[in-house]
């Protein structure tokens, strides 16, 4: 029986060891921490381009508890965009829609939603289509999400669909570090990569 | 001749599976039911609510300290983020306990055991997604047993399941009532 003992633990070990899909750690950690002094830096991957985003402050919008997040691309002037929390969505704020469902939390696989886009033509949806290690600047980041965005626009007059398809992969505890545009053939281009972040 | 339920055999065969463990020098066994309820802690603490546990435990007595056990449950806790999400735990697990009786009627113990655990998570309506993993993992349990009868048992029993991820230890804590069939 002793010599038993050490071979259950083993096995269950064995298990863990193996496992490629921390489901327990992405169930306890948060894809978006949005708070007061969260920040975020961003760079293309030739280092032409850099995008910041800021978490400045928060405070009742548009009948929510918002936070404000301003976004600065190339160092240029920032633009504010409205985010809150309610139900277990982090929505958006737009001028046009009002609050639209940006993200709908907890992120699990195959978690689809479409997102308000004003205009019958054009059609948004979001799936999360993965849960994988990415690697960037700053390391490496386990069970990270990758969330994909398809918008698709229907021009009647030449009667053609366009599709544009883009990708941000969301880590625990850190929120997206990195983001890529999909080509039409499916190609997968980085267009920004995490090098710098505060969560408070 | 009406040929015996599929549920009365399986209640055949959890009877005798307890009284295996049975022999003049009281080796004892078991076959309870465990109405439980699991608390994650730590991080998955301030992500999931406590939950309701169900509990299936077999208990083969190999001598009068000792048995070895097996057994399986299920657990669904409830997201704190979003009230549509969920998370389920189905740990199997195989294991010893070692026990000692105090007076007639009173058993103590405590129990070690390796598990594997299905865990799931997902949304009520399933066209949102659902993400599932198998962890490996540890429990670690005491408790006490009534023997109301010579055949019917009724205690209680405290447990933690430690689960394994790489780098990560998950803990939850398992407070429930055992009430089964003695052999």
């Amino acid at each position: 029986m002793r010599a038993l003992l050490p071979a259950i633990c083993a096995l269950a070990l064995g298990v863990a060891s193996c496992n490629a899909n921390p489901l327990l750690k992405a169930a306890a950690s948060d894809y978006a921490p949005i708070r007061v002094g969260s920040n975020w830096s961003y760079r293309s991957p030739s280092g032409a381009s850099t995008l910041d985003r800021n978490i400045i402050a928060a405070g009742p919008y548009q009948g929510l508890d918002a936070y404000t997040q301003a976004s600065s691309v190339n160092g240029g002037p920032s633009s504010n965009e409205y985010l809150a929390y309610k139900d277990g969505e982090l929505l958006r704020y737009s001028a046009s829609l009002g609050w639209i469902l940006a993200r709908r939390l907890p992120l699990v696989t195959n978690n689809k939603w479409s997102i308000p886009t004003g205009d019958p033509l054009v059609t948004s949806t979001v799936v999360v289509d993965g849960l994988e290690k990415v690697t960037g600047p700053l390391g490496e980041f386990d069970a990270c999400f990758r969330i994909r965005s398809v918008t698709q626009t229907y021009n009647a007059g030449s009667n053609v669909t366009t599709t544009v398809e883009s990708l941000a992969w969301a880590a625990p505890g850190i929120g997206d570090v990195r983001y890529a545009s999909v080509a039409a053939d499916g190609s997968i281009t980085t267009t920004f990569e995490l090098v710098g972040y505060k969560i408070p | 001749m009406r040929r015996p339920s599929l549920r009365s055999s399986v209640a055949l065969f959890a009877f005798l599976l307890a009284s295996a463990g049975w022999s003049a020098d009281d080796r004892g066994g078991s076959f309870t039911l465990s109405p439980a309820v699991l608390m994650p802690m730590g991080r998955l603490g301030t992500a999931f609510h406590a939950g309701p546990q169900a509990n299936l435990d077999f208990d083969i007595g190999i001598s009068p300290r000792w048995s070895v056990i097996f057994g399986a449950s299920y657990a669904s806790l409830e997201s704190k983020l979003n009230r549509e999400s969920s998370l389920m735990i189905a740990p199997a697990w195989f294991g010893f306990k070692s026990k000692a009786q105090i007076g007639p009627s009173v058993e103590v113990f405590w129990d070690f055991a390796g598990e594997l655990v299905y865990e799931k998570q997902s949304f009520i309506h399933r066209g949102h997604g659902a993400i599932e993993n198998l962890d490996g993992g540890m429990m670690l349990g005491a408790g006490v047993d009534l023997w109301l009868l010579s055949w019917l048992l009724l205690g209680v029993e405290s447990r933690a399941h430690l689960v394994v991820e790489p780098g990560e230890v998950f803990p939850f804590m398992q407070l429930g009532l055992r009430l089964g069939l003695r052999g």
